[in-house]
């Protein structure tokens, strides 16, 4: 039996947890002008999820970059969720733009990290709809042949 | 100054993962091209393809190359197999052909 070329199978689960992701990133980053743990908040929140997600297809039997990226994204997420319970429980200025210089940096490095499941999910997208779309039009039922 | 800083990391943010997610879907494009192309993957199954796909014996001499002992000297197979059990025939005519094309 050959391997899962696709994280999900259909197309609109892929799209919801991009838009959940995007939603929770950007709701962090706009909030955090009013409160300083906002964006830490949104990235312990996005980042236990994006762990909750992936951690199934570490020993499921899909393409070996897939399985590498999930591993990753994990990776990433347990380092920015880590440092922003630190953030959250400790009362640092990591985050702070108006107390800490380096606190936009910050940001940008673990807004990355917690937004980084978008690559996989943005590429399961178009394949998912490349594969819906040769299923109505080709009539047939395959993977798509890339 | 504050939104302006939001702003401005939402939108580095917003590049560097566009700039991820194009080389990511580039690379896992041409890696699913490849695995198409190449279900048997190691070079020495690929080479026994290719040469079983080039393999076109002249299937008149292949008689003539079975090494066995007729038990007629006819030169005609046909007349002989009647005499000889074609399961040691077509085995030994495997083994010559395994010799001679070593495919």
């Amino acid at each position: 039996m050959r391997n899962r070329k696709n994280i999900y199978d259909d197309w609109t689960i892929d799209f919801k947890k991009i838009l959940v992701c995007i939603t929770i990133i950007v709701l962090g980053i706009l909030i955090n002008i009013e409160e300083p743990k906002a964006f830490a908040v949104a990235i312990v929140v996005q980042g236990i999820s994006n762990v909750d997600n992936f951690w199934e297809y570490l020993k499921a039997k899909i393409e070996t970059p897939l399985k590498i990226l999930s591993a990753i994204t994990i990776l990433l997420s347990v380092i920015a969720v880590t440092v922003s319970i630190t953030v959250l429980a400790d009362k640092s200025n990591l985050y702070d733009l108006s107390k800490n210089s380096y606190a936009i940096y910050y940001m940008i490095g673990f807004a990355v990290s917690a937004a980084f499941p978008i690559i996989l999910l943005l590429t399961d997208l178009i394949l998912n709809l490349k594969k819906e779309k040769i299923a109505v039009h080709g009539g047939v039922e395959n993977e798509p042949e890339l | 100054m504050n939104l302006n800083s939001n702003i401005f990391i939402f939108i580095i943010v917003a590049i560097i993962m566009f700039v991820l997610s194009v080389a990511w879907y580039v690379f896992y494009a041409n890696y699913l091209k490849k695995q198409n192309n190449m279900h048997i993957t190691s070079k020495n199954e690929r080479t026994t393809v290719l040469e079983l796909v080039k393999f076109d014996p002249n299937w008149e001499e292949i008689p003539a190359s079975c090494q066995i002992e007729l038990p007629n000297s006819d030169d005609n197979i046909a007349d002989a197999l009647p005499y000889i059990k074609k399961s040691d025939f077509a085995s030994e005519l495997l083994e010559n052909l395994y010799e001679r094309t070593r495919i």
